[in-house]
């Protein structure tokens, strides 16, 4: 893996603000290689490998911020990246709230967040490793099965320097793997999806993940299609995952809440949810992708409460965000470009890992306690299509069985539910078997089990 | 940038590849975005690097890098080229190009007003003029954003067979939103406008009119009612017909879906094999066209070579074709059409949708309303969510109308369709005279995920879906 002179090109930049007259510059370089294997048709199809060094540098003159990235990591391609963020900066005009980039502060240890076999791991490395995955896939079952999927390995290095005093830097690796397995039975088609995520390629199981989707796929057959009504639904972690990422996520962000399109808008401090749910964001949750000790800003990361007891107590706060209502950041910048791993662009708030807390419950209590009800394993393109309200959509993809008297009947077809967010969470029981989950895109979750009544299923 | 692709190709045929090909990509990009009277981002961004992809026994390698130097290039094309050997182990169909023309052309898109004679800072003082125009139609509109972006890229194409094409282009696009809260309800209502060629795609769209037309609909809605809960007549205004088609047109029609290669992420193709048969209504025709000048999916080659061509989707009502790739079409005995595209030189490219739309028929608006004793007439598009085989959709929009004794009534906030496409393709029984092709930054396949710029829209057209209310108060 390529190695750039991040200390030389973060320091280059800040000086060079400085020479241009920049109160306050900050400069953030990231190197990073993502191998991806994907999977399909039963076969490798394509193996890939992307690498890029690129640098984004903000300035602060007279309050004016501007920013500008690039990934021509040579002097005067970074001095004409500063020279652009000073100049856009004086479009900006000064933003009042500011108050000014964050100061030294130690992150915290974190172990496990990187691993140097991992970081060694070549293009036809990662190959053999998503051949173990499709291939336990394959063999779980003499039957004829489809397989896809794909492995990713990143590897990364991150420096970032300001003219506070923030100079710090880190290496990272992240593994991610997923295999979707489908078994026809002339017109229907039994789905299963397997997944694991994981910061060293050692740990990675990959056999583990082909099995869990090809045996889910399996005892999918035979699925009978249900009546069109209300259900209990029991959403075990990857399918709670999908509601937590794709819809609940967004309405904890301190950019969504001041610009009022939150469903939890001005609702700060109430009762928004189940007395019994407590959500936060845990950027330090073990082997998880979102893991980090410090932020795309240099703020070491913290876990931050957002749902306590049911009180929407806090929103994810960047530097910017949070001067604007006149708070501390919460560690929350990120820099986008996907899920997997850092990018130099410009840092927004997000989260790291969505975290719920584990509930009381065991899955088979829940079970057990549902007269009528939809156990769901996965679920597939869940998205608020009304967001300022919280309205989702979503349909059921694989591991979907019939829930009658606290027994589990059957496997069943494809069902859309359509409903809201909040009404969701207002009454919502928790399971205590907690998974780290991260669907195609969506932000990382860690979360049990959950069960929520009265949802509205239609057959697909 | 054809030295660097002479460097990589030359390393590729060294290796002994079968065949090879590299995307040499230049691209800056300058955005802003304004909420209210605060220009809360404003950043340029610059990127240049390679793609190589390598086909070795069957089987596809590809390594991009921002590493130009003769060094990093060699290094690429050998990690393309082992890990392809390495993955032809455990290849059942060994993957097969089928022949093209092969091209050396230089194209530039038609541009009137370049983004140097509007610079960013002039694109930021007219933002603000929309965004006061916005908030200045009433008291209730809380936040009035708009965002805009202008890229300029630089695409070289280079193969192992002898093509060389060098694709200029421009894309500007700027979306305008407005939230209106009152009394504990908030509405928000979005438009985007833009596509490829110079800031005339913004500018001809006239968005201080568009910024009238939101800020006034965003505090309307406040006072509007609630859709019905019945399956109805609907009438689809271009741009929430142009999530539709995008959503159970445009997708399911990428061959590369079709054979099943999209199963663990985009999805899949309830058509597949359906190829001939009547799906829909015989007024349903539909197409996906690259060359249509200024729209966001414009391009004239696509990103393994190929010049593009029409792919006709729907013939009256006749599923006829896919989107293909060079590999894509050996499976199915058919001739590439121009459907690779990747997001830039750091992705491998997939089988995408260009300008997908339903092409026009004979019917005035007032026609297609007309005879509809109750149903809704809806517009603008905001959120899809569709089944893995894009048979079961559910789509928003902007708002809607309700249609009584065949009139355009009141208005209605927050209407949602939910369909099933083969009953819904049936259904379509009066197709405009109008056609709209409306620019759609953010279509996402693949893995890693690509979000590309697409075209979709079409006519009015009138058909039958079921009306959702909304969830939330």
């Amino acid at each position: 893996m390529m190695m750039a002179k991040a200390t030389d090109l973060c320091a280059y930049a800040l000086r060079e603000a400085d020479k241009l007259g920049a109160d306050e510059a900050e400069a953030y370089l990231v190197t990073k290689e993502t191998l991806t294997i994907r999977l399909a048709n039963s076969q490798i199809l394509e193996s890939k490998g992307m690498l890029e060094t690129g640098i984004g540098v903000r300035t602060v003159k007279g309050k004016a911020i501007g920013f500008s990235c690039t990934n021509m990591t040579d002097r005067e391609e970074i001095k004409g990246t500063v020279s652009r963020a000073i100049s856009l900066g004086a479009i900006a005009g000064p933003t009042m709230h500011w108050t000014g980039f964050p100061s030294k502060e130690k992150p915290p240890a974190l172990p496990g967040l990187y691993d140097k076999k991992t970081e060694d791991c070549s293009l036809e490395d990662a190959v053999e490793a998503a051949a173990r995955m499709l291939n336990a896939a394959l063999d779980y079952r003499k039957t004829s099965v489809e397989v896809s999927g794909s492995l990713n390995v990143i590897k990364q290095t991150a420096q970032i320097e300001n003219s506070n005093g923030v100079k710090l830097s880190t290496k990272e690796t992240i593994v991610v793997g997923s295999t979707t397995s489908e078994i026809s039975e002339g017109e229907a088609v039994a789905g299963g999806i397997g997944f694991h995520a994981t910061r060293a390629l050692s740990g990675f199981e990959a056999e583990k993940v082909g099995i869990q989707s090809t045996r889910m796929a399996f005892e999918s057959m035979n699925a009978k299609k249900v009546e069109p009504g209300d259900y209990t639904f029991i959403m075990e972690p990857y399918a709670a995952g999908d509601i937590f990422g794709f819809v609940f996520e967004r309405n904890m962000i301190s950019k969504a809440y001041q610009e009022g399109v939150s469903c939890y808008s001005e609702k700060l401090g109430q009762q928004v949810a189940d007395p019994t749910l407590t959500i936060y964001d845990d950027p330090h949750y073990p082997e998880a992708i979102g893991s980090k000790v410090f932020d795309e800003e240099g703020v070491p990361t913290r876990r931050t409460s957002l749902i306590e007891k049911g009180v929407f107590s806090k929103v994810l706060y960047d530097t910017y965000h949070a001067s604007r209502d006149g708070k501390e950041s919460t560690g929350s910048a990120l820099r986008g470009r996907g899920p997997y791993g850092r990018s130099h662009e410009l840092p927004a708030p997000s989260s790291h890992n969505i975290s719920v807390q584990k509930g009381s419950w065991t899955k088979e209590e829940l079970i057990r306690e549902t007269k009528r009800g939809l156990l769901v394993g996965r679920l597939w393109y869940t998205w608020p299509v009304n967001p300022v309200k919280g309205d989702f959509s979503t349909a059921t993809k694989a591991g979907v069985y019939l829930v009658e008297n606290g027994e589990v009947k059957h496997p069943v077809r494809m069902v859309r539910l359509y409903d809201n967010l909040v009404r969701v969470l207002s009454k919502i029981d928790v399971a205590d078997d907690a998974k780290h989950v991260c669907q195609w895109f969506s932000p990382p979750v860690v979360t049990p089990t959950i069960r929520f009544d009265g949802g509205r299923a239609t057959p697909i | 940038m054809e030295d660097f692709s002479k460097i990589a190709l030359t390393e590729a045929s060294k290796l002994g590849a079968g065949y090879a090909d590299v995307r040499i990509d230049s691209k800056k990009t300058e955005r802003f975005r304004l909420d209210n009277d605060s220009l809360t981002s404003i950043d340029i961004r610059s990127e240049t690097g390679a793609g190589i992809r390598v086909l070795q026994s069957g089987s596809w390698g590809f390594y991009a890098t921002n590493d130009l130097t003769r060094k990093g290039l060699k290094k690429a094309v050998a990690e393309a080229f082992s890990s392809a050997r390495r993955a032809a182990k455990t290849l059942k169909k060994p993957a097969r190009l089928a022949p093209t023309k092969i091209c050396q052309v230089r194209v530039a898109v038609r541009v009137q007003k370049r983004p140097e004679e509007f610079p960013i800072e002039e694109r930021v003082r007219f933002a603000r003029d929309c965004a006061k125009t916005m908030r200045e139609m009433s008291d209730r509109i809380r936040q009035a954003s708009i965002e805009m972006s202008v890229d300029e890229t630089s695409k070289w194409f280079a193969s192992t067979e002898g093509a060389r094409i060098q694709q200029d282009h421009i894309t500007c696009i700027a979306n305008f939103s407005a939230v209106a809260r009152s009394e504990g309800l908030t509405e928000s209502v979005s438009q985007t406008e833009g596509g490829t060629g110079g800031l005339e795609r913004i500018l001809d769209s006239d968005p201080l009119s568009i910024s009238r037309e939101l800020g006034k609909k965003a505090a309307e809605l406040l006072s509007a009612s609630t859709p019905p809960d019945e399956k109805l007549p609907v009438v689809m205004d271009p741009d929430y017909l142009s999530l539709v088609v995008h959503e159970i047109i445009g997708h399911p029609s990428e061959a590369d879906r079709v054979l099943g290669r999209e199963a663990a992420w985009a999805g899949v193709t309830w058509w597949r094999g359906m190829l001939g048969q009547r799906i829909g209504s015989e007024i349903l025709n539909a197409s996906d066209k690259s060359t249509v000048e200024g729209t966001l999916g414009y391009y004239r080659y696509d990103d393994e070579g190929v010049e593009a061509e029409e792919k006709v989707i729907f013939k009256n009502g006749v599923l006829t074709s896919h989107m293909q790739s060079r590999e894509t079409a050996t499976e199915f005995g058919a001739k590439p059409n121009g459907g690779m595209r990747a997001l830039s030189y750091r992705f491998f490219p997939l089988v995408r949708m260009s300008n997908t739309f339903i092409k026009p028929g004979n019917h005035s608006f007032q026609e297609i309303v007309e005879g509809i004793d109750r149903g809704i007439y809806i517009v603008g598009s905001k959120v899809p969510a569709i089944d893995n085989r894009r048979y079961n959709w559910q789509i928003s929009g902007q708002w809607a109308y309700m249609i009584e004794k065949g009139e355009v009534t009141h208005l209605l906030r927050d209407p949602t369709l939910m369909g099933v496409s083969p009953e819904f393709f049936k259904s379509i029984s009066a197709v405009g005279k109008d056609l709209k092709i409306r620019p759609r930054p953010g279509c996402a396949k693949g893995d890693p995920v690509q979000s590309i710029f697409v075209g979709n829209g079409g006519p009015h057209i009138r058909a039958i879906a079921q009306v959702l209310p909304t969830k939330g108060a």
